[in-house]
């Protein structure tokens, strides 16, 4: 190719088709953001969900699984949750679980393990909210 | 004199593949890192949108300096946005298939977000790849480094700020520097000083990884110490300016804690900005 030529090559095809994908994928995620940021977020709100229908029993232990909830927009970070297997004539089973972090919305299950067909309790403990 | 090749359309598939390769190679450990999914989270969207405009910039400066195809100056745009693309592309494909975004658990906010923030390393990755490790076949004909226009004082202090943030991202976002600058004696903190300084001056100027161009020792930074002290600041600015946006140093740090971490993150960045400087000779 000649220097005249090459002063004036054209992208190819492929250059301007990525471009163009990549000018509205940014556009979509700049004004996403750009929304989001003016929309303002509402406190963390942990909820729990107990499933025991999809829990499961092995070695004479109930595997349930509890998913906690983030309802509110911002996130809550340390999350803390108990969990408590009443147990017929003796101390209920305590055990406390930690969730690094859960953003506005975001969900994560844990299992609780204790003794088949004992009730189990379910609460948080506490957050940040950082 | 060997003909320059001519370039074919498809000819462009392999700059853009290597951009892919290198915005892996330049942010999969952040990809793996928790602090990243962790700040997506809790950065606030003005900040994260000023990363990614801070990413924009250090991409066009890499396209600047590794060069673009010669002739119009749109060449530059679409280099810009293909690399910024590929970032996004990416790092939603890594995060997706990682299991670090799962429909149904991590809401779309959260997901835009994390995408946003490891886009930002994924993109300056696709543009060093893109322009400084392709081919070194001599042709450079095709090839525009408009930032050759600019004083080597001006390109040094470009380069050193390019080099800086790249390395930068890859540290500051998790919590070791910080860490380390917190339970570094106080003895260790002119230690640091030192050895940054020299650390820069020899990767640079001892080194010998590439040859200088010519008019490199012109203008205010010409000389040696003085360009290793100056870049040796920027890089300290740079540093101060990764720990608060990722949270580490807010209006409540003590003075003498935000120097120490300052200065800790500031051997990388400095090391950072030698590897630009170096660009910038090659």
């Amino acid at each position: 190719m000649s220097p005249a030529a090459a002063k004036t090559e054209r992208p190819s095809h492929l250059s301007r088709n990525v471009a163009i994908a990549s000018a509205a994928v940014i556009a979509v995620l700049v004004g996403y953001l750009t929304i989001e940021a003016f929309r303002g977020g509402s406190p963390a709100l942990l909820t729990y969900e107990i499933a025991a229908s999809e829990g499961w029993t092995q070695d004479s232990f109930a595997y349930v699984p509890v998913d906690v909830v983030n309802a509110g927009g911002n996130t809550a970070a340390d999350i803390e949750v108990e969990t408590a297997f009443e147990v017929p004539d003796g101390d209920p089973i305590v055990k406390r679980t930690r969730i690094d972090f859960l953003a506005g919305g975001e969900r994560r299950r844990f299992y609780a393990i204790g003794p088949p067909g004992a009730q189990l309790t379910v609460r948080v403990i506490g957050f940040q909210e950082p | 004199m060997r003909e320059p090749v001519s370039p074919k359309s498809s000819g462009d598939l392999d700059p853009i593949l290597r951009a892919c390769a290198g915005a892996l190679l330049g942010a999969l450990p952040l990809l793996y890192t928790m602090e990243m999914w962790w700040y997506a989270r809790v950065i606030s969207e003005p900040v994260l949108l000023a990363m990614m405009a801070i990413a924009g910039v250090v991409a066009v400066l890499s396209i600047l300096f590794g060069g673009f195809r010669r002739g119009r100056v749109t060449h530059l745009g679409i280099d810009t946005l293909v690399v910024f693309g590929i970032g996004i592309g990416i790092a939603t494909v890594t995060l997706l298939v990682v299991g670090r975004i799962q429909p149904g658990q991590v809401p779309l906010s959260a997901a835009a977000r994390m995408i946003a923030l490891e886009a930002v390393p994924c993109a300056i990755g696709a543009a060093l790849a893109m322009t400084q490790f392709r081919p070194r076949d001599g042709n450079t004909q095709n090839v525009d480094r408009r930032i050759d226009r600019l004083s080597q004082d001006r390109q040094k202090v470009l380069a050193t700020l390019v080099g800086a943030v790249f390395f930068a991202f890859n540290v500051a976002p998790t919590d070791e520097p910080w860490l380390m600058a917190m339970e570094a004696e106080r003895a260790h903190f002119p230690l640091i000083v030192l050895f940054s300084l020299l650390v820069s001056y020899v990767i640079v100027f001892e080194a010998d990884f590439a040859e200088r161009p010519r008019g490199y020792t012109t203008g205010v930074l010409g000389n040696p110490y003085a360009e290793t002290t100056v870049s040796y600041m920027l890089s300290l600015g740079v540093s101060y300016a990764f720990l608060v946006g990722f949270g580490h140093v807010t209006p409540e740090t003590p003075i003498y804690a935000q120097i120490c971490g300052t200065v800790m993150l500031g051997y990388v960045t400095t090391i950072g900005g030698s590897a630009g400087r170096i660009l910038v000779a090659g």
